[in-house]
């Protein structure tokens, strides 16, 4: 099986917007905001998905994709 | 989690639980020496431990007076390294259920470590009473007595089992607690 990886820290630099910025607009800690950009999570609240497409202006897509396993 | 590692009954257990494993050990070590000192000098122990008190294993009476404790010592060393047993057995439980008590002071209670104690819990409490009741079982075939029946502790098996069946709803918290911390 594949895995979800997250691009948060590329949409990030793209709108050059710093993690405690982004912390305070979506109202998520730094240590959380941290974990999604490195990919340390295993789950996603849709509401702070949501928050966070509305503070950075972009779709899920933009911040997720499905990589699928190099082994098939 | 602040309600839990402030819960005086989880205080309280900590320590009920650590005096319980340092009174089992103490007794492990008592036993123990009782059953070098049968084994070194049958007839000196006799005469220094008989108060006029029929020594008693699991409801079965061993010796009634000196006079018989003689005769009696396999039965009586048997039944001192059976009791030895049980009570290193039930203070290993104390002491893993003080360590369950304990991480859930530090952290979340649900943790594979403490699955893997509180099977461990289940375990010695089915093993506990299966030992007492093999060693009576010993004793009444060197003994060669038949009229007592000998009776296992279902009560223990039963909460052993319970325990065991409780390791794997915590296994379960244990899952659900890994998707809670990967949540964001």
């Amino acid at each position: 099986m594949g895995k979800i990886i997250l691009h948060l820290d590329r949409v990030m630099v793209e709108r050059k917007m710093s993690l405690n910025e982004l912390s305070e607009k979506v109202g998520v800690s730094n240590v959380n905001l941290s974990k999604l950009k490195n990919n340390k999570v295993t789950a996603i609240r849709f509401s702070t998905l949501e928050a966070i497409c509305d503070a950075l202006h972009c779709q899920p897509g933009d911040l997720m994709e499905y990589r699928e396993d190099e082994q098939g | 989690m602040n309600r839990l590692k402030n819960s005086k009954l989880l205080k309280f257990g900590k320590l009920a639980t650590r005096i319980v494993e340092i009174f089992c050990w103490l007794g492990v070590a008592l036993t123990l020496i009782c059953a070098v000192a049968c084994m070194v000098n049958g007839d000196w122990t006799a005469e220094h431990m008989l108060t006029g008190e029929p020594i008693r294993f699991n409801d079965l009476t061993i010796a009634d007076s000196a006079e018989t404790f003689g005769t009696v010592l396999p039965v009586v060393i048997t039944a001192l390294l059976g009791g030895c047993i049980s009570l290193a057995l039930t203070a290993i439980m104390f002491h893993t259920m003080h360590r369950v008590l304990a991480s859930a002071q530090t952290g979340s209670p649900f943790q594979s470590a403490n699955v893997r104690r509180i099977e461990r819990i289940g375990w010695l409490a089915i093993i506990s009473p299966i030992v007492g009741w093999a060693l009576t079982l010993l004793c009444k075939f060197i003994l060669g007595d038949t009229m007592v029946d000998p009776s296992l502790d279902i009560t223990g098996l039963a909460m052993g089992l319970m325990v065991l069946i409780l390791s794997r709803f915590f296994a379960y918290g244990v899952s659900l607690q890994n998707d809670v911390d990967g949540l964001v």
